[in-house]
């Protein structure tokens, strides 16, 4: 029988639409449940550093009526829902009147790219150590070497681009300090400005890619050793095949789709992990935004920017449930 | 959540086929050299705590206890020299290194211990009736998780710490613990969803044991050595985000701890002024202590599963 | 392995996909923008310091010809530059490069220089106000800046207050022109301070920037809408010696306007920095770091560590001051907050004990690391306000420098608390607590709220301080009805009066019908007194010698209450990097206040002179 079934295919949907409701009114509770006004503290905290505003009473009351914050809650909760649905963000309270939209359209690209290379790199590489660290005719000083560069794992990573950032940009001077892009290329497919963009990104890349890597050698270690016992490797060593191309076609291969599983998994802490390395680097992506927004309580930024995460690990997480029975038959998802 | 994913792809499979049924006679399984070195290095680092606090004056950790800006014995640091009443150096404020390390460190630990414990009865609880169940609790255990999983940690840490600006040790390991236990869950579940059809727990329920029975008196004495790595996993996760919290200046003040430490010294610039010893120290002592924890786990796995030792 | 391959590649697909609908959800100019701009630019050919970067070519110039601020905050929306949005946008640059304010006042003498006014002058009832504007001010365009943009401006703000010029809606009746050069303003009520409040720059910027009629006029009813934003037509269009050339996610570059008004009206010279960068790092340390390598001339407020660390490697770096503190103040002094309507601290007596048991040079030492003086009040220490910190200190009213701990502790027990075998005081079984909130995003006041606390538990009272976001800090005080609930102690600043203690003062006790005073919740009879005092305040014009004994008078209340306890000058240490440029303001050459985020700017950039 096929292993994906339109009964468990709706079941997972199914699933998947009530974790994204759920998770986006939790969001909403959330957000709104620090002490305070975000558009009382914005002014007050204003007044605080420049100096006092008359009239500023008339002005917060102005604002929260503009966005619908005296309305009653259920109101406030409905619309919510409504606009999220329809990808409508509304504008910020802290960078009235730009909209929400607009600041996630500028921060998605960089932290999608940050995202995308470092989840590639720590894939590829990641299992690549992994298999030869779990590999037994892998030499033995080979595998006493790899445990000692796990050193960074499980460190915070903030810490890790600290570091990074104090050796190479402060000492050295190899790379730039903060940014995305030097200022003097021009924005486009044109060779100077891809190279800014990489030396630019080669740092945060290198603090997210420390702190995580780690897992995924040991993951693909494991994996490698379990399947090397198994008996069709065991028949494919008696049938005299060569040992690297067993690792490669019979191992590999198989250890390959669990791993894809835990990077789907993984893919919520890689990305919260990167909020703080972009605040380090000052990385104009989704982290920046997030980070401010949440110590600003921009409700609407906070929401939307929740949404996108939500969406990328909710999605990653179906769509690996979905794709697993196809790719491997061996696993059906009927009633047991 | 990722450190344990690896553990789940490789315990499937493996209990399923001979986890349950023999353990290879030759050696015994607990004699592993990662399990063991780890656990005596952490060790010692929790005895010399736990020790240093008896010798050394607690009240150094207050503000203004000691000069400010001292180095390390036999350093020096703009014209003052290191001496042995603060042999690891103070920071800006005059608090001295060696004695918010020996009051940081069993802090931080047993905050991680604490709330991987919870996370992982939690996991045990969910996960076993997940996994034997089955059905609507199997998907109402996995909506929970799922749901807590996407939501940005960062974002669930700053409210509530916000909420609960000074929480003390249980409250902060119970904050935790909200992160802990999703983890546990889902391997668990794989777990039991592989012994589900091993003779042993068929004979069971043909004999009529109840359910419950079966769970924690025929599957759970098998999994030993697998929920201690998880417990292991679960510490070093729950201390990893208990020091990215207090880094960001996030953790409690009232008690010293590496993490507000670090924070401390990250916003005094310390890196720059060249102040080693102030962000160096607690470092080094949170890496070596997660090295540990791994080794642990690690080692655990390996007991747990034949076939990940060494050849 | 196909499958798999397969399988990954659609994976990333999807998710690429899912990116650009995402990124394709709204359209936003600033790319393109930025791609124009910058593209003229390579086609003019690099030239040598030694001739200088030739008009029109500013935005090559070299890094001797151009000056690098710290951009400390973040504008997010780049292609927006109306003025009046409140995103962070005057912070880097638009105020300090473009926009020229009306009046701006001198920290040190207390006056109120003219800048685009020539002078403002109020009746004797300070109800009308006379301005008089600076003939041959142009805007960047080239059309004359005159009294048809005041009163249209000031009509604008009157028409859609409050988004845009709340104050001066409050206090402006009407707006006519006189002449070409003279506006006058029929205010709603008596304000002596209309001209300094409202139309001058006075601790960040003057809010109420004038704008061009001939640009806004489309857009009188909707100015928020407007963007003023389109470099073929030249906008944003202001007055200032500067034009904006281009920006990037965390650069904003100007570039000088050869043809600026001041040159031809014989107001000031062309100044020198032929380009302008705002340039945002992410940390303190990269800012050191830069500074250091001379990439950046200009840092905001940082550490006394970190600016020790930055001399030591950087012999250019300079202070305000060549030792210690190395920096000058901050209009905002920093104080001890306490709720005077808590339970426990409703009691005078305590306050005056922990008024008593706060050591203020060791707040200085500890907290500081010497960065800063110990206040003798509540005001900060400007030249402007010797006068009023001297009379106190001549009345007895002064804060002191150090402790009286034995003092202190016979206050607490005149009270009825005794000593319990903890070390802290106790009464009715209750224990005598404080728990001090602090920011979270202020390390300043959170290093001010340990030493407080712990020179607190010295005395016996069991402190302790607590770290807490801005906003949950300000949450944490303000009042919600039940008293036993909310706030004991917190370290707070109050930014009011840097040229005269009126705005200070009335935050404790000021507006028309209020019940009790500030965030303390002051109230009583020395309240009472206090309030009579500071409403005497509001009626004379600022600097008047005949406030100084009313200022004694309030003061007198405030000891005697003991409402909240003064504690140090709030210090702003601002690294400037000599390598490049010289004559930056220091302590030997005061012309203006160190911070280049602040709308003073405009007098460092015309003293600037190259080092070379």
């Amino acid at each position: 029988m096929n292993g994906l079934t339109w009964k468990y295919a709706l079941h997972r949907i199914g699933i998947y639409l009530l974790t994204i409701l759920i998770s986006i009114t939790l969001i909403f509770v959330i957000s709104r449940a620090v002490p305070g006004d975000p558009i009382e503290n914005m002014w007050r905290q204003l007044e605080m550093q420049k100096g006092q505003i008359e009239g500023v009473d008339l002005i917060i009351d102005h604002y929260k009526e503009l966005f619908g914050l005296n309305e009653p809650i259920g109101i406030q909760y409905l619309k919510y829902l409504w606009n999220t649905v329809r990808f409508e963000f509304g504008v910020s309270f802290v960078h009235y009147p730009t909209s929400v939209s607009s600041m996630i359209g500028h921060a998605l690209p960089w932290t999608l790219g940050l995202g995308l290379i470092t989840t590639l790199i720590i894939f590829i590489f990641g299992n690549g150590i992994g298999a030869v660290f779990g590999w037994e005719r892998t030499p033995k000083f080979i595998k006493t070497i790899i445990p000692s560069s796990l050193i960074f794992t499980s460190i915070p990573s903030v810490l890790a681009a600290l570091f990074l950032l104090s050796i190479f940009s402060k000492n050295l001077g190899w790379f730039p300090l903060a940014g995305a892009y030097n200022s003097n290329v021009t924005q486009g497919w044109n060779w100077p400005y891809i190279a800014s963009v990489i030396k630019y990104g080669f740092l945060p890349v290198l603090s997210i890619l420390l702190v995580n890597i780690g897992w995924t050698i040991l993951g693909m270690r494991a994996m490698v050793v379990t399947i090397g016992g198994a008996d069709y490797v065991r028949l494919a060593q008696a049938k005299g095949l060569k040992p690297f191309y067993i690792l490669k076609k019979y191992t590999v291969r198989n250890a390959l789709l669990p791993q894809l599983t835990s990077l789907a998994l993984s893919l919520g802490g890689l990305i919260s992990g990167q909020v703080l390395v972009e605040s380090i680097f000052s990385y104009p992506g989704m982290g920046m935004l997030i980070f401010r927004a949440i110590r600003e309580q921009d409700f609407n930024v906070i929401q939307a920017t929740s949404y996108m995460f939500i969406l990328i690990t909710a999605t990653s997480v179906l769509l690996i449930d979905l794709l697993y029975p196809l790719i491997d038959p061996r696993i059906t998802h009927g009633e047991d | 959540m990722k450190k344990t994913d690896f553990v789940e792809n490789t315990g499937v499979e493996v209990l399923a086929e001979d986890g349950c049924k023999k353990r290879p006679p030759k050696d015994n399984p607990w004699k592993n050299s990662r399990l063991i070195i780890g656990t005596i290095i952490l060790g010692i680092l929790i005895i010399i705590a736990f020790v240093g606090q008896l010798f050394w004056d607690k009240t150094l950790v207050n503000v203004g206890s000691s000069p400010l800006n001292l180095p390390p014995v036999g350093n020096e640091y703009r014209d003052q020299i290191g001496n042995w009443a603060h042999p690891l150096g103070t920071d800006n404020s005059g608090r001295d290194i060696l004695a918010l390390v020996l009051v940081g460190l069993p802090h931080s630990l047993g905050i991680g211990f604490v709330s991987a414990t919870i996370g992982l009865t939690i996991g045990i609880i969910f996960g076993f009736s997940a996994g034997y169940l089955g059905g609507r609790v199997d998907d109402v255990i996995r909506l929970l998780s799922d749901t807590t999983m996407n939501i940005p940690a960062l974002l669930i840490l700053i409210i509530i710490q916000s909420l609960i600006p000074n929480a003390g040790f249980f409250a902060m390991a119970l904050l935790l613990a909200v992160f802990a236990w999703q983890s546990p869950t889902r391997v668990l579940r794989a777990q039991v969803l592989s012994m589900k059809h091993a003779d042993y727990v068929k004979l069971a329920q043909l004999s009529g044991s109840p359910d419950q029975e079966i769970m924690f008196k025929e599957m759970m004495p098998n999994l030993m050595p697998f929920l201690i790595s998880q417990l292991t996993a679960g510490t070093s996760y729950s201390v990893l985000i208990l020091v990215g919290v207090e880094v960001l200046g996030l953790g409690s003040q009232k008690i010293p701890s590496l993490g507000i430490t670090l924070n401390n010294a990250i916003n005094a610039s310390a890196i720059l002024r060249g102040m080693w010893w102030w962000w160096g120290i607690p470092t080094i002592i949170l890496i070596v202590v997660f090295m540990c924890l791994l080794l642990i786990t690690v080692g655990l796995d390996e007991v747990s599963n034949p076939r990940l030792r060494d050849h | 392995m196909q499958k798999q391959k397969r399988t990954i590649t659609c994976l990333i697909a999807l998710m690429m996909i899912f990116a650009i609908v995402l990124s394709s959800c709204n359209t936003s100019p600033t790319d393109e923008v930025v791609e124009e701009t910058s593209g003229t630019s390579d086609t003019v050919g690099e030239e040598t310091a030694d001739t200088g970067t030739q008009p029109g070519n500013y935005e090559n110039a070299t890094r001797e010809e151009t000056v690098y601020f710290d951009a400390y905050v973040a504008h997010v929306d780049h292609a927006n530059w109306n003025p009046f949005i409140t995103d962070n946008l005057r912070d880097v640059g638009l105020q300090q490069a473009l926009i020229e304010p009306l009046f701006m006042l001198n920290y040190d003498t207390g006056e109120i220089d003219p800048w685009l006014g020539l002078s403002m002058e109020a009746n004797d009832t300070f109800d009308v106000w006379t301005l008089n504007l600076r003939p041959g001010v142009k805007w960047s365009d080239g059309e004359d800046f005159n009294a048809d943009d005041v009163v249209f401006t000031v009509n604008m703000f009157l028409a859609n207050t409050p988004d845009l010029g709340a104050d001066v809606a409050l206090w402006t009746e009407s707006v006519e022109k006189i002449n070409d050069l003279t506006v006058q303003f029929n205010l709603t009520d008596s304000n002596p301070r209309y001209q300094l409040d409202i139309w001058s720059f006075k601790i960040w910027g003057d809010r109420n920037s004038i704008v061009p009629e001939h640009i806004w006029n489309e857009y009188a009813d909707n100015p928020m809408e407007f963007t003023n934003y389109d470099p073929e037509q030249g906008w944003p269009v202001f007055t200032g010696p500067y034009l904006l050339s281009k920006f990037t996610e965390n650069e904003y570059i100007y570039v000088r306007n050869d043809n600026w008004w001041g040159v031809e009206a014989g107001f000031q010279d062309l100044p020198a920095p032929k380009r302008l960068i705002w340039i945002q790092y992410g940390t303190e340390e990269s800012k050191a770091a830069a500074m250091i390598a001379n990439d950046l001339d200009a840092m905001a407020n940082t550490s006394l560590g970190a600016f020790e660390a930055m001399t030591a490697a950087n012999s250019n770096i300079i202070g305000w001051e060549s030792e210690l503190p190395y920096g000058t103040i901050d209009p905002c002094p920093r104080y001890l907050s306490i709720n005077n309507e808590h339970p426990i601290w409703s009691d005078s007596t305590l306050r005056q004990a922990v008024n008593l048991a706060v050591d203020r040079e060791q707040i200085v030492t500890i907290a500081y690391e010497g960065g800063t003086s110990a206040s003798i009040s509540i005001f900060p220490q400007y030249g402007s306000m010797e006068q009023y910190n001297s009379a106190l200190e001549d009345a007895g009213l002064a804060a002191s420098k150090t402790a009286d701990t034995e003092a202190a502790k016979a206050l607490i027990e005149s009270s009825g608390w005794v000593l319990n075998a903890d070390g802290y005081y106790e009464k009715d079984g209750q224990v005598l607590t404080m728990s001090i909130l602090t920011i979270e995003e202020s390390m300043e006041t959170r290093r001010i709220g340990d030493v407080v606390a712990e020179q607190l538990r010295n005395i016996g009272i069991d402190a302790e301080s607590q770290v807490l976001s801005f906003g949950a800090w300000l949450t944490a005080q303000s009042e919600d009805g039940t008293p036993e609930d909310d706030y004991e102690g917190a370290v707070s600043f109050v930014c009011g009066g840097v040229n005269e203690p009126y705005v200070t003062l009335n935050t404790f006790g000021g507006g028309e019908d209020v019940t009790k005073g500030g965030m303390e919740r002051w109230s009583g009879e020395s309240w009472e007194a206090f309030r009579a005092s500071v409403a005497q305040l509001k009626n004379l014009a600022p600097g008047d010698a005949a406030g100084v004994p009313v200022v004694v008078e309030a003061y007198e209340n405030i000891i005697e209450d003991m409402p909240f306890v003064t504690l140090t000058q709030a210090s702003m240490l601002t690294p400037l990097n000599t390598t490049y440029w010289t004559n930056w303001p220091t302590s030997e050459n005061p012309y203006t206040i160190p911070s280049t985020w602040v709308q003073s700017t405009h007098l460092i950039i015309h003293n600037l002179q190259p080092a070379n």
